[in-house]
């Protein structure tokens, strides 16, 4: 026999005010459980999907657009820059690396993106099935993008205009897959590359004078630029911004500060799990409390027995302790499984929202978080019990 | 002439705005039995709760094998009530979520002899000699009133105290069970080597012990 022992068997005699403060917790640490680390993991990708790229060049406009168009292809791009200028970046002894990017079209919402294989190598992309292409109008596809359209090696398909589904679709010239991905856990696994060349070919028809749509005017969408010395933070950006008619945006400032407006949101999510947190351990005082009402002659008879006041407080803060602690595992468990429902009902192309199993490093602190909160739910019901004057109880019958 | 083993002088106790309630004074020996006697009210159950320990009166001196409570505070209090002590209350009041095997095994446990060798196996024997041992892995509210009253038996004297209190043992039963509930527990004072002490306002009981002592009805 054990004070622990003792506690969880008056639990289990009288279960009903437990479980409902077991169950506040659980809520509780369950939303604080799949906001971290669903916040978690969004941060990781934008920082992966971000990873070597220091620099995006394209045309002026927010800098904003221009990162979540350049990088993350998930806003429509600013404009076109001349590839000349784009080209001319290499020349600039700050610049390690330039690679140029061509958008314009999509198929079933996956970009058609033009870049050369550097772009494939940036992330790290390797073949799961074909050969890259060569000739413009071949086409490689990212793993999910090959999964949502089900497209292999040798198969056709049509671009359409614009990045959302149903566009004009560009029905003289189809592209022909050479290559599938590798899946890679970043924005490449969505996309659909081909050579730049192809996104020039599709549009030379759009142009207003095809006369002039000669090399010298050849236009693409962003550079991605890589720094080639530290010292290229502080002076590049501000070069490019203040001499030429391109804008240079900061991938890891843009979505810093995209992060600091979602963490308003953010924030007031993990204050209603506070909110919700406080509900449970009143709940928790109330049915200590209330429980307490119910033992007090079972309390006085320990009294009685030999136990001292010290045991009586141990014994209701082991039983807080223990809901508390039974509440934020339970909650644990069921905020991911939210992550899996999230998953089920948001999921795009047959790719995971998000990973129902990862924790952020936060996340594992929950279960102390909440006993804290159980421990000081419990510390005036177990005051009570052991100021309790045990005499008048059992003098009363 | 055997042992003092509870000596009372010049009990007197006042509740905060309630008349003074005083005891004569009395010896009980090792091993002895006293009657308690005096209607409801009287301080029966407040002199119980000195003699227990529990409680401090506003004077007079209650010594338990010659030592007064007034020489131990808190724990040592505790500790000294879980050692000498049994006590058998009105109210059987069993801990609902404990087994009657485990409800008995709490007064060792909580007086800190549950480590003791001698008393493994003891709760079982004190319940079998109290004939509830077939109850053992049942719950309280399994129980038939009588069978929980001799569990609370069996729980006041599973440390072997050398005092056994009871209070108002025979108030709530019929003249054959009241007889038979004095007898279990003399038969549990005796097994344990403990004096007893009840405090009753029945007076069926008076026959049955040689000493008395009668509080309020001066």
């Amino acid at each position: 026999m054990t004070l622990l022992g003792l506690a969880l068997r008056d639990l289990r005699a009288r279960p009903a005010q437990p479980l409902l403060a077991m169950l506040l917790t659980a809520m509780a640490v369950a939303l604080l459980a799949a906001l971290l680390s669903f916040a978690d993991q969004f941060e990781r990708r934008m920082a992966r999907d971000a990873a070597g790229i220091d620099l995006v060049v394209g045309a002026k406009g927010s800098p904003l657009q221009l990162v979540l168009a350049g990088v993350y292809h998930l806003d429509i791009p600013p404009g076109n820059i001349l590839l000349s200028e784009a080209e001319a970046l290499r020349r600039n002894r700050l610049v390690a690396e330039v690679i140029p990017l061509a958008l314009g079209d999509s198929f079933r919402g996956h970009r058609i993106v033009g870049a050369g294989h550097d772009y494939i190598a940036l992330y790290g992309g390797r073949l799961a099935a074909g050969k890259l292409y060569d000739e413009p109008m071949e086409a490689v596809l990212g793993s999910a993008a090959a999964r949502s359209t089900g497209l292999r090696p040798g198969g056709r398909f049509h671009g359409a205009h614009g990045l959302g589904e149903g566009g004009h679709e560009h029905e003289e010239d189809s592209y022909e897959v050479t290559g599938v991905l590798a899946p890679t856990g970043t924005v490449l696994d969505r996309l659909i590359l081909t050579p730049v060349e192809s996104v020039w070919w599709m549009h030379a028809g759009h142009a207003e004078d095809d006369a002039a749509f000669g090399a010298s005017r050849r236009e693409v969408t962003v550079a991605l630029v890589r720094y080639a010395s530290p010292v290229a933070v502080a002076l590049l950006p501000r070069q490019i911004n203040a001499a030429s008619a391109l804008q240079a945006a900061s991938p890891a400032f843009e979505i810093a500060r995209l992060m600091t407006l979602l963490g308003v949101g953010r924030d007031a999510l993990a204050a209603l799990a506070g909110l919700l947190l406080l509900t449970a351990g009143a709940a928790l005082a109330a049915g200590l409390m209330a429980a307490l009402a119910a033992r007090r002659y079972e309390l006085a008879v320990m009294r009685m027995l030999g136990a001292g006041r010290g045991t009586l407080f141990a014994t209701v803060l082991i039983e807080a302790a223990a809901i508390g602690l039974a509440g934020a595992l339970a909650g644990l468990v069921l905020g991911h499984a939210f992550l899996a429902g999230l998953n089920a009902w948001l999921s795009s192309a047959g790719q995971p929202l998000v990973a129902v199993g990862h924790f952020a490093p936060w996340e594992l602190s929950l279960p102390v978080l909440a006993l804290i909160a159980s421990l000081l739910a419990g510390l005036w019901p177990a005051w009570q019990a052991a100021r309790s004057d045990v005499a008048a109880i059992l003098a009363r019958g | 002439m055997s042992r003092i083993l509870v000596s009372v002088r010049g009990f007197g106790h006042r509740y905060p705005g309630a008349v003074e309630v005083v005891a004569p004074d009395f010896d009980l020996a090792e091993r002895g039995r006293l009657l308690l006697l005096g209607p409801s009210g009287c301080g029966k159950s407040t002199l119980l709760m000195a003699l227990a320990g529990l409680l401090a009166p506003s004077r007079g001196a209650v010594c338990i094998a010659g030592e007064d409570w007034r020489g131990f505070s808190g724990a040592a209090a505790d500790r000294r009530r879980g050692r000498l002590i049994g006590f058998v209350p009105q109210e059987p009041h069993l801990i609902d979520g404990l087994s009657v095997a485990d409800n008995v095994r709490l007064a060792p446990f909580l007086a800190g002899a549950s480590q003791d060798p001698t008393r493994r196996g003891e709760a079982l024997a004190i319940l079998d000699a109290l004939g509830v041992s077939e109850c053992a892995g049942r719950y309280p509210h399994a129980l038939s009133r009588g069978q929980q009253q001799r569990v609370a038996l069996a729980r006041a004297v599973a440390n072997r105290p050398r005092l056994l209190l009871a209070d108002e043992p025979t108030s709530s039963l019929d003249d054959d069970a009241c007889g038979a509930a004095l007898d279990l527990l003399f038969a549990a004072a005796e097994r344990v080597g403990a004096g007893l002490i009840v405090a009753t306002h029945d007076r069926r009981a008076q026959t049955r012990f040689s000493q008395r002592v009668t509080l309020g009805a001066l």
